[in-house]
């Protein structure tokens, strides 16, 4: 059978008012509903800007892809904004095929 | 179409043209031809298993010697599947006897062997669930418990899926229902059918269909023994470590034959698919511990990779590899040796 | 041959006291009070033994027998041969001597022994074993029920099948219960009462229906079927017994016994039992052991009609949610399969479906494949709600790029906690040249491929955003021709996110899938679509991941 990797979070405030969010692992069908509980409890808080580093995923499924979305209209619904300052070139990919680039703020490709 | 001049019984002359036609992919010029036939006389049976069933062998046949191609495979294939359609469509018995179950292993998708028996016993009178090629075993017993059949009928081509029919087999037999087992993956003789523990088994379509009308199975399979010689884990932890032992092996093989470092992305692939095919072989042999089955295959495949200008050398390199790299394994060690002589008797002018 | 012993000993012990008070006067001196006995003490002594004594002479004629010996072979007399007048077979004189054999004698079981004095006399030695025999059958026929009734315990709890179980009941009872048996299930709706016969002299299973009207011709099946306690099987008349219960060939019943199958509060069925008129009747214990199987194949038949009544609602209610048969459609073929991760292979998050068009002209054809967040039967069933969705909303709107905005909002209004779905959807218009033209939305979802008649793939560039999730939807639709032969094939993520492969822990991947198409230039769709996934399965080795479908649209080969 496949080997996964752990799907981890870690939550930094970087500033009085933005969070940055750390996730690594595979983010799937199996481990989708920490991150919703996660995204649940940063908004009642002082956040106002939620950042995202994606780059240590190494997969994320449909659910893995729906609980960003989660994480997205939480940050919405408590006026905050939500930015993903890293990312690897599959999830870009994952994100055009999603259309999602056009929702999520995304930081420029790095090459052309 | 005209109709065929071809007197009923006379099916040589119509296998040829039968096979003509789907090795074009003309379903409509197939189906006609059998249902030509059907109408001028020739039992449904006789075209599913003289007619049929010998085309759809020559066409392996020329698969493998690389005359046709696998799409032109398939095709002919995916014709011969509409035409025993047509078939069955026309001569439809009401059924008298049982019921029976028939599926295809996990995992194997040579349906057409297995579908050409639940045609016949259908023919015979049987009252026929066919559920198609690669049926996981969870389906299988589900359906087992709702229709409440009197026997599975389980078609295994490729003996690699043997431990998952064997499986299958034994859930079967655990929820009361015996199975008759068929299909070249049990050997031509069936021996693997018995080891396993198959309460039936038959070479052809009609002999299973004599063998269920005559002596008929068990009505409660009784429960069978484990298999012995699996307590050395060879079977297990080959299965286990394929992925590296693939890695490994692909590392090697390239450091030891150097046309390999031109090869592109798809060729490499491919290679270390049929190093990949020897390990499932293996495991298979190990599985039913039976040295033939392995060195069968390898001679056949040597056969299969000439045709396609793959030299036997790379066959035997490979073998060589798995066998210095299974150091703990002297079953599995005895195999490949054996494999190597066979790989060698495939092609001894090569050799030279 | 151990459970003998005992007796035998006690035999030997008796035989010896009264041999050596025979052989007596030879060996010791006969005393008067205090001294030897006397022949008056002697055949007094013989004559209060329980064992029976035969003297008899060289000829065999009995000369002395005590009251032991009268009472248990009353027709043998002194003066007279002691094998006449039919105890022939207890005094046979080629049994050896000392030893001890066991022969029936009217209502007796006795044990005899011969034994010779001298060259004149034999004796013979008789015990009446009855009742000890009697126990040691008892305790073999308990032996034979406690067997039955454990080999009869995992074949009825194997299946969870009411026929199968029924069939296990009526083979398990022939022959060790009686000649024939069938079991009667109670009628269901239309009146019919199913039943299975097994019989000794037939190889094959029967089986049948009756009307309900023709059960009470049976004396006691119309009472067992309706669950009443059984009739002992002297009350009923087996000369009573329709023709049609019976196996062809059988003849008369000689003795009956119906017993009800005990369910889960109702009759589960009934048990009816025949034996030959040449049988022994089903005395009290054969009908408390038929009661006893009754029971378990009762609860076997119950347990398993509740399963066959909850996976026929369940049939019923994911009917909906299997993939569809494909239709026919002019100038085009399909094909599709569908490999579940869960529920035994046969519902999940992944979906296709195929629209017809309605009466109007210039209606086409929808075809869709798509992908619900999640797995298993929560996700098939907010998957079978995106399919009535689209059917409702075709009748609103057929143009894909409108469609689908629709969707969106019939999924953000929807009560499921995460209805995300991902599509793609394609109209179909068929060219009078043979071309199919198609007009893609793409939803989220990998972009359907191209294979062209060159043999090259292409991939659609429809995009678009994922429904159910934002309240606008960005879409970039596509058209695309498809010349005859050619093929477009739609695909869900669980086939190119497959993790497998020679390493095991390759991802599978566009590209791959994009070179397995490719190769199937000139093949028929339906052997396409087989083809893919099973190099789809091979892909994952027997490992089982996630939702796998497959569509292909092809443009109808020219002829």
């Amino acid at each position: 059978m496949l080997e996964k990797t752990p799907f981890r979070t870690e939550v930094h405030s970087t500033a009085s008012d933005t969070m940055l969010l750390v996730l690594t692992g595979d983010l799937d069908y199996d481990t989708a509903a920490d991150l919703f509980t996660l995204a649940e409890g940063l908004f009642p808080g002082q956040a106002r800007h939620l950042e995202l580093d994606l780059s240590g995923l190494n997969f994320v499924d449909s659910s893995g892809v729906a609980a960003l979305i989660n994480v997205y209209n939480a940050a919405h619904d408590h006026d905050a904004t939500m930015r993903i300052v890293a990312l690897t070139s599959y999830l870009r990919h994952l994100f055009r095929v999603t259309a999602l680039d056009q929702v999520f703020e995304l930081p420029a490709e790095t090459h052309p | 179409m005209s109709r065929l001049a071809t007197a009923p019984g006379d099916l040589l002359a119509a296998g040829e043209q039968y096979l003509e036609r789907i090795g074009q992919a003309d379903e409509f010029g197939a189906v006609d031809l059998v249902l030509g036939l059907l109408g001028d006389g020739v039992p449904a049976e006789s075209l599913l298993l003289e007619l049929i069933a010998p085309a759809q062998r020559r066409v392996g046949e020329l698969w493998a010697a690389n005359r046709w191609s696998v799409a032109r495979e398939h095709g002919a294939t995916a014709v011969s599947e509409r035409a025993i359609a047509a078939i069955a469509a026309k001569a439809r018995p009401e059924p008298a006897l049982g019921r029976i179950t028939v599926a295809c292993t996990d995992g194997e998708y040579h349906a057409l062997p297995t579908r050409l028996l639940a045609e016949v016993l259908r023919l015979r009178g049987w009252r026929v669930d066919f559920l198609g090629a690669s049926v996981p075993g969870p389906h299988l017993i589900t359906h087992l418990h709702q229709t409440g059949p009197d026997a599975v009928a389980l078609g295994c081509a490729l003996p690699t899926r043997l431990p998952r029919a064997h499986a299958t087999l034994t859930a079967c037999q655990a929820v009361g229902v015996p199975v008759i087992v068929g299909g070249s993956g049990f050997g031509a003789d069936g021996r693997f059918a018995r080891l396993l523990g198959a309460d039936g088994w038959a070479a052809t379509a009609d002999a299973a269909a004599d063998r269920l009308a005559d002596t008929g199975l068990p009505a409660f399979p009784s429960p069978r023994d484990t298999l012995a010689h699996l307590s050395d884990e060879e079977y297990t932890l080959l299965t286990r470590r394929r992925g590296d032992l693939l890695t490994g092996a692909m590392a090697t093989l390239t450091a030891a034959y150097p046309p390999m470092a031109a090869y592109t992305a798809q060729q490499l692939e491919s290679t270390a698919e049929d190093l990949g095919h020897i390990l499932d072989f293996l495991s298979a042999a190990l599985y039913v511990d039976d040295t033939g089955l392995f060195t069968d295959f390898i001679a056949w495949t040597t056969g299969v990779l000439l045709a396609r200008a793959v030299p036997a050398n790379a066959v035997k390199a490979g073998l060589r590899i798995f066998h210095d790299e299974l150091r703990d394994f002297p079953r599995a060690r005895l195999m490949l040796i054996q494999a190597i002589e066979a790989a060698h008797g495939a092609d001894v002018e090569l050799e030279i | 041959m151990t459970a003998a012993r005992p007796t035998d000993d006690a035999t030997r012990v008796g035989g010896e006291s009264l041999a050596s008070s025979t052989r007596a006067p030879s060996q010791e001196p006969s005393r008067e009070p205090g001294g030897e006995p006397g022949p008056e003490l002697l055949r007094a002594l013989v004559e209060a033994s329980g064992e029976g004594v035969v003297l008899c002479d060289p000829a065999g004629v009995v000369v002395m027998l005590n009251a032991a010996a009268a009472r248990m072979a009353p027709e043998v007399t002194v003066g007279r041969p002691a094998a006449s007048g039919g105890a022939g077979a207890l005094f046979d004189r080629g049994c050896p001597e000392g030893d001890s054999r066991e022969a029936a004698h009217g209502p007796r079981r006795l044990r005899v022994r011969r034994e010779a004095f001298g060259v004149s006399h034999h004796a013979w030695y008789l015990r009446d074993v009855t009742a000890e025999s009697a126990r040691t059958d008892a305790l073999l026929a308990e032996r034979g029920r406690t067997r039955f009734l454990a080999e009869a315990g995992p074949r009825l709890s194997a299946s969870l099948n009411t026929r199968r179980c029924a069939r296990a009941t009526v083979e398990l009872a022939v022959p060790f219960l009686a000649d024939t048996a069938m079991v009667v299930l109670p009628p269901a709706g239309r009146r019919q009462a199913a039943w299975l016969r097994a019989s000794a002299a037939n190889r094959f299973l029967e089986e049948g229906a009756i009307s309900t009207a023709t059960t009470v011709q049976v004396p006691g099946l119309a009472e067992a079927l309706a669950g009443f306690p059984p009739v002992p099987s002297r009350w009923l008349d087996p000369g009573q017994v329709p023709q049609w219960l019976l196996p062809e060939g059988f003849g008369r019943a000689g003795h009956l016994l119906v017993t009800p199958l005990p369910g889960n509060g109702v009759a589960a069925g009934a048990l009816v039992l025949a034996r030959r008129e040449d049988g022994e009747p089903f005395d009290e214990e054969a009908e408390t052991l038929v009661r006893v199987f009754a029971a378990r194949a009762g609860t076997a038949i119950s347990a398993a009609a509740l399963y066959q009544e909850q996976s026929a609602t369940n049939a019923i209610l994911t009917s909906g949610l299997l993939p569809p048969e494909l239709p026919e459609l002019p100038g085009v073929r399909l094909a599709g399969s569908l490999r579940a991760a869960q529920q035994a292979g046969l519902i999940g998050g992944d979906f296709y479906d195929v629209y017809l068009p309605g009466s109007h002209p210039g209606e086409e054809a929808l075809v869709v494949l798509g992908d619900v967040c999640g797995k298993g039967a929560r996700a098939a069933v907010l998957a079978g709600q995106v399919r009535q969705s689209l059917r409702t909303l075709l009748l609103l709107e057929e143009r894909p790029e409108r469609l689908v905005p629709l969707l969106n909002r019939s999924l953000l209004a929807s009560s499921s906690p995460n209805p995300y779905v991902t599509l793609a959807l394609g109209a179909l218009r068929t060219a009078p040249d043979g071309h199919v033209r198609l007009e893609l939305a793409v939803a989220g979802h990998p972009s359907p491929l191209i294979l062209r008649r060159d043999g090259t793939v292409q991939e659609v560039s429809a995009r678009g955003s994922l429904l159910g999730a934002l309240k606008t939807t960005v879409l970039t639709p596509a058209t695309v021709d498809l010349a005859p032969g050619e093929v477009c094939l739609f695909y869900s993520d669980g086939i190119t996110e497959a993790f497998g492969g020679p390493s095991g822990k390759e991802m599978y991947g566009t590209q791959r899938l994009k070179n397995a198409l490719s190769t199937c230039l000139g093949m028929p769709v339906s052997a396409v679509v087989e083809r893919l996934e099973q190099i789809s399965t091979d892909w994952l080795a027997g490992t089982t991941q996630d939702d796998r479908a497959l569509l292909a649209v092809q443009a109808e080969p020219a002829r």
